[in-house]
């Protein structure tokens, strides 16, 4: 926009009549065209200097399927590998065998919610992120960029994932 | 005048100006100036095709495997299992340091510790997963006894 209206004033300058405002408007031109390159460390570290506020951006960006189900999917993905390294970090330290506690945590009282409440806890996060897995694998196959697939296949997902996790809660 | 009203030719125009009036400037305006480099040095542009392969094909991988571990259990399989397990979450964790325990946020050392504290969870979770398949019940037949309890 700038550099037309830069034009604009130059091909005015050529005919403007008036000496003074040709003048100002050839001379402005010229000047303008100096551009500073910096490298990336000294662009950084010049606005470090100056103390220039960062712009706003998770603060202001609306909330949309698609980004919501890719921060789910890294955040199942996180919670499923601490979920089994705390299960399989607990099974090193702890003296008896996997059976016994079993048993142990399905008869005490309130046994039966507690189991089918942690087969929805285990299950809901394991289906989600491995529909959401199968979805990322058809996009690195090159297919289903366009909108309306990427919601049709994002609402797909959390649909069967909560059904899956359900179905496996009380089977 | 004429460029007021021819709007919609407006990148064309902005081409022909550049080139017109200061060829140089061109020349530089085609190269773009880059704010971001890769989160370790190790990680170059044309080393990461194999890991990004290596990572989709262990997807593909563990996506098989499971299926098969459930329908005909056995040791090998259960180790079979624990090994893709531990190595996708493994990959998935890296990405998930490297994005977001930056040096120019975190600082130089707690980027690279988070890298290296991945590697050792990563082989602790191989390890005790290991150790539960060769001591205990074995993965996929602990998921069985707990929907069948």
């Amino acid at each position: 926009m700038a550099l037309c209206l830069r034009l604009a004033s130059r091909s005015v300058a050529a005919n403007c009549s008036s000496r003074i405002l040709q003048k100002s408007l050839l001379t402005t031109s010229s000047r303008s065209w100096a551009i500073q390159q910096y490298s990336a460390e000294e662009w950084e570290r010049k606005n470090e200097k100056m103390g220039r506020p960062l712009s706003p951006h998770l603060t202001i960006y609306k909330f949309q399927l698609t980004s919501m189900l890719s921060i789910t999917h890294r955040a199942t993905g996180m919670g499923l590998h601490f979920g089994l390294l705390c299960f399989a970090g607990v099974m090193v330290l702890l003296p008896n065998s996997y059976p016994y506690y079993l048993t142990l945590l399905a008869g005490s009282g309130g046994g039966k919610a507690l189991l089918v409440a942690s087969k929805f806890i285990i299950s809901w996060p394991f289906f989600f992120h491995t529909f959401n897995g199968i979805r990322h694998l058809v996009w690195d196959m090159g297919k289903g960029f366009s909108i309306k697939t990427l919601y049709k296949s994002g609402y797909a997902v959390v649909g069967l994932s909560i059904l899956a996790a359900l179905v496996a809660a009380v089977v | 005048m004429a460029l007021l009203c021819g709007f919609r030719r407006l990148p064309c125009l902005q081409r022909s100006v550049v080139q017109v009036t200061a060829p140089w400037l061109s020349a530089r305006a085609a190269a773009p100036l880059s704010v971001s480099r890769p989160a370790l040095s190790s990680q170059l542009a044309e080393d990461h095709v194999k890991h990004w392969n290596a990572e989709r094909l262990l997807t593909v991988g563990l996506l098989g495997v499971l299926p098969v571990a459930f329908t005909f259990p056995s040791p090998a399989l259960d180790y079979a299992v624990a090994l893709s397990v531990a190595v996708h979450s493994h990959w998935g964790m890296e990405a998930i340091f490297a994005d977001y325990a930056r040096p120019k946020r975190v600082g130089v050392f707690l980027s690279k510790a988070a890298i290296g504290a991945n590697y050792f969870m990563s082989a602790f979770l191989l390890g005790a997963l290991f150790y539960f398949n060769y001591t205990d019940v074995g993965v996929v037949e602990a998921v069985k006894m707990l929907w069948r309890a």
